[in-house]
């Protein structure tokens, strides 16, 4: 394929990034001829007071509004069939989400489960969705996720106790109001683990078969501002250059990793998500460097950028990303491992299998054997 | 020049724009039109359902429905998918559809025309009741395609109705058939009675007046006759009636000689409140003629005329006889027939002339009774 180039698409949602992004949120809804509008949250949000906020919007603007805010912090089938009632008992016409992950794919689920009249489960997979949400305009609340402009939505199905991923140009939101400002007071964990959610999207993204050169910008991108920033966020908080600097990390992996898609890291996170009901960013903290040591020999040239992005340069070898990268989870806090989590030996081989069926497998840029599974999840015991 | 001068003084406006951050710098702008559209749609959608008669969308040539109403799932009792994937076959009998078909055709040849076609038939509804409707087509045309209007309306009820004035019409006609019928039976049993009574009697005198009885009971029940014969049972064919009459009293009469009746009937209905006291004044004339203008003529004749002018009749009854004897006043006698004759004339708000040339005339001019309807 040298010299050439294999088709590519970048899709992404119409987005507003910068301080004050959420309070274009009333001339979008009178774009969308908004009558009732759907309000997607979690109580953190409520409590954080932003919500106040969006509220105040809203009731300027006349419209009326349900709050939907009965989400865990992994949105399960039932959440999302139980939105998808509410929105139609109460007759709303647009779904705004504000917050992180959690309420964004719930409202992503709650957007298909309306238009397409079908339970939830029914979308697993990839292009399964056939009409898209209702319009949909996204607020996020955490730097990491980026289910704002992602085609991806992740549901828990506590019965099989699995993690669904939904992947469909469909599910990318119509308007994400992208604003570092809501982020200034997220906590120092849920910062943290966010923002290995960033790193390893981007990394994923960078190294994914599906790569392209315009990924691979936002990739490079957000791995440079993640590494650059994260540290100095977590000892300021407050600070708004930091925080808009994750927010932007976190922007540019989204557009990186919607397009070109995921890898290993996310298939076995996903894995181990849907088994412990774990965060999904301190899942994909615990396993990154042990992908890592098994991807590092099929695109060393990508890895060894990586490397140099995140300022290890010093020892530009495999083990000094890997090291890197340990050390950057110690120096944020993240030290635990899967065991002292509570994952058993006896979990991994239906951890190995679910990873196997995850769709981000297919663009890890090799695909694994069981048994390679296995050992990155012994190895990350 | 790329800007005017108002842009000029306004450059950040413009740059915000241009950047997307302007009121309406928005990429996908189409939902209030198409919410709109969509309002336009349910309202014409609720337009449609709240119709009492059934309305299909077919696709031609297929038959196939693209679109119903409410009440046409409601009518014929399947729901609003299972319709959409029927066809107008499958709510008719074969005959019906080769009928509908052949209108359908019609309407086709003519699609560029606004032509209606109205025609009754006969669906059917899922659980095999047959519904007699009347429907309205009419062609439309979608993007080269064509479409049948089709509003159906269920006429049951109208049917019934109309099954129902039928029947009960048949069966007036059959009673008052009937009535007239039994009356002139009673009254021929009357003038029977009256003939058998004759015959113990010697008396010349009362055998005349029990003849003239039984002639008047006659008379009448022969516009009873006529009358259960009539189609309506209101009127009755006069000029017939008369002549049959005539005929009657000249058989009646047989002791007498020869008398020639030439009548001159406008051929007239007359309806029973008319006929009856005409027919028995004329049944009078006739007879006192008949009894006492020829007592020694030879050439005898009596010309019975009946004339319709606007809304009188005008009744003349004249004969070649010996003339009204000049002593007596027709108006004022003790003869009970030209009393009979006198009173029928006023009941019948009519007037009565006697000319004595030449024989007795007595020209009648009468107004057809116009009683209210009794039924």
């Amino acid at each position: 394929m040298d010299g050439e180039f294999e088709l590519r698409k970048f899709v992404s949602p119409e987005f507003v990034f910068g301080s004050g992004a959420r309070n274009l949120l009333g001339r979008y809804l009178k774009n969308f001829a908004a009558k009732k509008i759907f309000l997607v949250t979690d109580n953190g949000i409520i409590s954080s007071g932003w919500l106040d906020e969006i509220i105040e919007i809203l009731e300027s603007g006349y419209y009326e509004y349900e709050i939907y805010s009965n989400i865990t912090s992994n949105p399960r089938v039932e959440e999302v069939m139980e939105g998808a009632r509410v929105y139609n008992e109460e007759g709303c016409d647009v779904i705004v989400a504000v917050g992180g992950g959690s309420p964004m794919d719930c409202a992503k689920g709650i957007g298909i489960v309306i238009s397409n009249n079908k339970n939830i489960k029914e979308f697993e997979g990839v292009d399964k969705v056939v009409m898209p949400s209702p319009p949909l305009i996204c607020i996020p609340t955490t730097a990491g996720s980026s289910a704002d402009v992602s085609q991806f939505a992740i549901i828990s199905d506590r019965q099989r106790k699995i993690k669904m991923a939904i992947i469909s140009k469909k599910l990318v939101p119509d308007v994400a109001l992208i604003d570092p400002v809501i982020t200034t007071t997220l906590n120092s964990n849920m910062t943290v683990y966010t923002g290995f959610d960033i790193l390893s999207h981007s990394i994923e993204a960078y190294v994914s078969n599906a790569s392209s050169p315009i990924t691979d910008v936002h990739s490079i991108e957000a791995i440079k501002l993640f590494s650059s920033n994260i540290l100095q966020c977590i000892n300021d908080p407050k600070n708004p250059k930091f925080r808009g600097n994750l927010m932007l990390a976190s922007l540019y992996a989204g557009l990186a990793f919607s397009n070109a898609s995921l890898g290993l890291v996310h298939a076995m996170a996903h894995s181990l998500g849907g088994l412990m009901d774990l965060h999904h960013g301190e899942c994909n903290a615990l396993l990154l460097e042990y992908v890592v040591d098994y991807n590092f020999s099929s695109d060393p040239e990508r890895y060894l950028k990586i490397s140099k992005t995140m300022g290890f340069g010093d020892l530009n070898d495999k083990y000094g990303l890997i090291d890197g990268i340990s050390q950057l989870k110690i120096k944020t806090g993240v030290i635990q491992t899967l065991k002292e989590i509570g994952v058993r030996e006896e979990d991994i081989p239906k951890l190995v299998q679910r990873t196997m069926n995850d769709p981000c497998i297919v663009t890890n840029p090799v695909i694994p054997k069981m048994s390679d599974v296995e050992e990155i999840f012994k190895n990350a015991l | 020049m790329p800007f005017n001068q108002a842009d000029l003084n306004d450059y950040d406006d413009l740059r915000d724009k241009i950047i997307g951050l302007g009121e309406s710098s928005i990429q996908k702008s189409y939902y209030p039109e198409l919410q709109k559209r969509l309002g336009e749609l349910e309202r014409f959608r609720a337009l449609l359902d709240q119709s009492n008669d059934p309305i299909f969308l077919l696709k031609i040539p297929s038959g196939h429905f693209t679109d119903v109403n409410k009440s046409a799932s409601e009518l014929f009792g399947y729901s609003n998918s299972k319709m959409l994937q029927m066809s107008i076959e499958q709510l008719v009998n074969k005959e019906e559809m080769v009928k509908i078909q052949g209108i359908f055709d019609i309407l086709i040849e003519n699609k560029e025309s606004t032509a209606k076609k109205t025609f009754p038939s006969i669906f059917n509804t899922f659980d095999g009741h047959r519904i007699p409707v009347e429907i309205g087509a009419s062609i439309v045309n979608f993007s080269n395609e064509h479409y049948i209007v089709m509003v159906v309306r269920d006429i049951t009820e109208r049917k019934q109705a109309e099954d129902k004035i039928k029947s009960s019409l048949e069966e007036k006609n059959v009673l008052l058939r009937e009535i007239h019928h039994r009356v002139k039976n009673n009254m021929q049993i009357i003038s029977s009675l009256l003939n058998l009574q004759t015959r113990y009697i010697t008396d010349e005198k009362v055998v005349d007046i029990l003849k003239e009885s039984q002639n008047r009971v006659k008379s009448m029940a022969m516009i009873h006759e006529k009358l259960y014969q009539s189609e309506g049972f209101a009127k009755i064919g006069f000029s017939s009636y008369v002549r049959n009459l005539v005929t009657y009293l000249l058989q009646s009469y047989v002791d007498r000689d020869h008398v020639k009746i030439i009548t001159d009937v406008d051929d007239v209905f007359l309806d029973i409140d008319t006929a009856i006291p005409c027919g028995l004044i004329i049944n009078e004339l006739i007879t006192n003629s008949l009894k006492h203008a020829f007592p020694n003529q030879t050439k005898r004749q009596i010309n019975i005329k009946l004339m319709r002018n606007d809304d009188k009749f005008i009744l003349e009854v004249k004969d070649n006889g010996i003339g009204f004897p000049e002593m007596l006043d027709f108006r004022n006698t003790e003869s009970l027939g030209l009393q009979l004759i006198n009173s029928l004339v006023m009941q019948l708000d009519g007037t009565i002339q006697l000319k004595n040339d030449g024989g007795t005339e007595f020209k009648i001019v009468i107004h057809e009774m116009k009683y209210s309807k009794r039924i």
